[in-house]
């Protein structure tokens, strides 16, 4: 193929590209992404309070945006009230959720995304301080301790104005 | 100067200047010259020129490579963050191609940014990650045309696949 048949067919599919970028599935979860910090889109307005759907959102990283499809395990995670029907997920990004929150060290690529990728994203402080990053996540225990520890690490936490949790944590860390 | 790349450049500068003062009052020495080089998307953000002609989506991370003493590297890092932006660990795994250039963003006694020339970025992107990137590249390719393709051919890229 000579370099100007390149070039007129990237041409023609760039302004293809331009004009699903202004389809309402793009801005609505680009909108949404840029409004939590995760994505630096200028073409497009911020959109914090909106509900998507993650068949709209495959679609924009399909044929907007790629990036969509490395944040989107992390959007799941920390926003499930923003992104609906989870269940249309693809088998592999399904597993990728799954091993995200049982925070596995490893876990399946998808599309070119390896894992390391989707879990840095879950990793990470959003514009959000409603979101906590998933290693920070607090996860119930109950413990049986002795009168006189359970007395020591009351005593302790009020005189660190600390709650009793974060004493051990301080203490385990 | 890109008034992103203005904020980083003096905040860093501004931290750096506070390391130094510390350091003088132990009786240390300054630290040495923090070089950074800018790699990837970012390299394209704070390039107002290809900001200007291509319709760029970024990630929040920061890919680039540091040069500088460990209280540089964490005076950079709490910067990019404080600006929304998170240092990607792994930028020195990023691939660049041979010969590549980098443009001279900023330079002080204590600070140097300079950032890898549009061109090789794209080419970077087009032979290491063509399906994150295949936008992108189109939209490159109708810019930059022939010297593009052919970079990215000589690299080992496949231009077959930012055609379809």
């Amino acid at each position: 193929m000579r370099d100007q048949d390149i070039i007129d067919k990237a041409k023609e599919l760039a302004q293809l590209h331009e004009k699903r970028s202004k389809d309402p599935r793009a801005t609505r979860v680009l909108g949404f992404l840029k409004a939590k910090g995760l994505l630096l889109v200028d073409w497009i307005p911020a959109r914090p309070s909106i509900k998507f759907n993650v068949v709209d959102a495959l679609w924009v990283g399909e044929n907007v945006e790629p990036r969509v499809l490395e944040l989107l395990p992390a959007v799941v995670i920390h926003f499930p009230k923003t992104a609906i029907n989870v269940n249309k997920l693809p088998k592999q990004l399904t597993e990728i959720v799954d091993q995200l929150k049982l925070q596995a060290p490893t876990g399946p690529s998808y599309q070119g995304f390896t894992y390391e990728m989707f879990k840095m994203w879950t990793e990470f402080k959003p514009k959000d301080k409603r979101v906590v990053p998933l290693s920070e996540k607090k996860v119930m225990r109950s413990f049986r301790l002795k009168r006189s520890v359970a007395s020591k690490l009351t005593e302790l936490a009020k005189r660190e104005h600390l709650s009793e949790g974060e004493i051990i944590e301080r203490f385990i860390q | 100067m890109n008034e992103l790349l203005g904020k980083l450049a003096q905040q860093i500068e501004a931290k750096l200047t506070v390391l130094n003062q510390e350091r003088l009052k132990d009786g240390l020495l300054s630290l040495s010259l923090a070089e950074i080089s800018l790699l990837g998307q970012f390299s394209l953000i704070v390039n107002p020129e290809v900001n200007s002609k291509l319709q760029l989506a970024n990630t929040v991370d920061v890919d680039a490579l540091l040069k500088c003493d460990w209280s540089a590297r964490t005076a950079i890092k709490e910067v990019l963050l404080g600006l929304g932006f998170v240092y990607d660990e792994h930028s020195e795994e990023i691939w660049i191609p041979p010969n590549s250039k980098f443009i001279l963003l900023y330079e002080s006694s204590n600070l140097r940014i300079e950032a890898i020339e549009p061109l090789f970025a794209l080419v970077s992107k087009a032979v290491k990650a063509p399906h994150k990137n295949r936008f992108l590249i189109q939209q490159a390719i109708g810019i930059y045309g022939s010297p593009l393709i052919r970079c990215i051919r000589q690299n080992g890229g496949n231009i077959n696949l930012f055609l379809k």
